[in-house]
């Protein structure tokens, strides 16, 4: 049994910087003044965003991430994509990662729906021509029809959406990341929408899930991880989790 | 230490990415023009004219002498523009990216040069075109090789070392944009270093000439002179060591200050 997710002992911190400390004016004070200024000058903010997080995925575990706004749900996210390196602990991943918490990634509206097809795939490692093989299906897929050779900047809002949900869904990842579960377009297109993620969730190896719901978590994950300000309030089976803990 | 290894082995792995993006952003921006990224070079000869009708009788007159010099010169500063101008833009033009996406952070640095070489190799078009016209193209130099090796290395580093410092820092964001501009006016591109006999410190010690000076001079078809080149390898040489230092230790906060 080899583990695809490793997360182990993750500490991150992050600075938010205001005004004053983006100058490098008041830095300058600083260092001119002995740090007097300190106080005032150099408000950088340190927010300790994720604290002591473990927990290990298996081939087929779909672990969905709860918590309130803030509770550290999107950053753990980025740590296991790589966008942000914690501080101390670790993150193994084994094979591809789709991280889709930004799915627009690549999207130009200059350019028409088949050039940002490809635009798009290049942008996410997907090779030539496992692009033009896909092509059709996508096109297909989107309901572009002929506005698949027209700018982009000419599509409606839920052209577009249909356009980037069926290029970021081709992809066949091992590995899952998704910041709120992902629902397109209108009624119509939103059953092809559920049933194209269903599938990707089946051929995904490992899943994991930033959102709000419970309900969704207890639709499609078997493993929980409740956030609480950057702690871990609860890990484990999605059934022993009671939600009105949540509520409190 | 490792880790900015691993960070460069990626970026450049994505050399189909970054040079295909490079080329898109590049046509992409001058879609529906008529001449398309020839504007940019445009500007390169209206300006270098424009120079040489005023500085042309300074430096001796012959306009088969003073403009290729002065063109040369406008043609070569905007790959060494790349350190102040495209550096200290290619992390924070890219936040949008760099917040959501877990590129290499070399990818971007990597791209922005791509786009600057192909708009010199653009510019180089133009300015043989111009050359000929005025019957003054010359078989260039062979070191124009080593010089433009020399001269991307340092952009590359130093260019990624600014780009950091400007996400951080973000007055500097405006401030180095306004140093190149003032290197422009200080660095031998139009005027001749002999023309400064007094201030020498503008030629002796200014690195900008020397990688200025390495490409110009092998273009018109001569070798530069040793000094240009301990110049210029004394700019890339501290540039190595700067990234070495600085993308080691705030690489991973990039994401935050962007």
């Amino acid at each position: 049994m080899s583990d695809i997710v490793e997360v182990n002992g993750v500490e991150l911190s992050y600075p938010i910087y205001s005004i004053r400390a983006n100058s490098l004016r008041n830095t300058l004070a600083n260092l001119v003044i002995g740090g007097k200024l300190l106080k005032d000058g150099q408000d950088i903010i340190h927010v300790q965003a994720l604290h002591n997080i473990s927990f290990t995925l298996g081939e087929g575990d779909r672990l969905g991430v709860m918590g309130h706004n803030g509770a550290g749900k999107s950053t753990l996210l980025k740590v296991i994509a790589g966008i942000y390196e914690p501080d101390r602990g670790s993150v193994k991943v084994k094979g591809d990662i789709s991280c889709m918490i930004d799915i627009g990634l690549g999207l130009d509206a200059a350019h028409t729906g088949r050039e940002n097809i490809f635009n798009m795939g290049r942008m996410r490692g997907i090779a030539r021509k496992e692009i033009e093989s896909n092509m059709e299906e996508i096109i297909e897929f989107s309901e572009l029809g002929a506005f698949i050779d027209l700018p982009v900047q000419t599509y409606s809002a839920g052209m577009r959406t249909r356009l980037v949900f069926s290029v970021a869904t081709t992809l066949k990842p091992d590995v899952l990341l998704l910041d709120e579960w992902i629902g397109a377009g209108d009624a119509a297109f939103h059953d092809k929408a559920t049933n194209r993620m269903n599938s990707l969730l089946e051929n995904s190896r490992a899943m994991v899930l930033a959102t709000h719901s419970h309900g969704m978590v207890k639709k499609v994950c078997n493993k929980l991880l409740v956030l609480d300000q950057g702690r871990e309030a609860y890990y484990g089976s999605v059934d022993g989790y009671d939600a009105s803990a949540l509520m409190q | 230490m490792n880790k900015t290894f691993a960070d460069l082995g990626k970026g450049l792995g994505l050399y189909r990415v970054w040079f295909y993006q490079a080329y898109h952003e590049l046509t992409g921006k001058y879609r529906r023009t008529f001449l398309g990224p020839f504007w940019i070079s445009g500007g390169m000869i209206v300006t270098s004219i424009c120079l040489s009708v005023v500085f042309g009788p300074m430096m001796g007159g012959d306009l088969r002498l003073v403009l290729p010099y002065i063109m040369g010169g406008i043609l070569c500063f905007g790959m060494v523009s790349f350190i102040l101008i495209d550096g200290t833009e290619m992390f924070l033009r890219h936040g949008g990216n760099i917040k959501n996406h877990a590129y290499p952070f070399t990818y971007y640095t990597l791209e922005t040069m791509a786009k600057e070489i192909l708009l010199f190799l653009n510019n180089v078009v133009v300015f043989y075109v111009v050359m000929v016209l005025i019957r003054a193209a010359v078989v260039p130099h062979w070191s124009i090789v080593l010089g433009f090796a020399v001269v991307i290395m340092t952009g590359l580093t130093w260019g990624s070392v600014f780009g950091i410092i400007a996400a951080r820092f973000r007055d500097l964001r405006f401030m180095l944009p306004y140093l190149n501009q003032l290197m422009f006016f200080l660095t031998p591109i139009f005027w001749r270093p002999e023309s400064v006999r007094g201030h020498n410190i503008l030629v002796k010690y200014n690195p900008y000439y020397g990688l200025l000076e390495i490409m110009r001079a092998p273009l018109l078809g001569e070798a530069a002179s040793a000094h240009m080149w301990y110049l210029a390898l004394g700019a890339m040489v501290t540039g190595i060591i700067a990234w070495l230092v600085v993308f080691s230790l705030f690489r991973r906060r990039i994401p935050f200050w962007v």
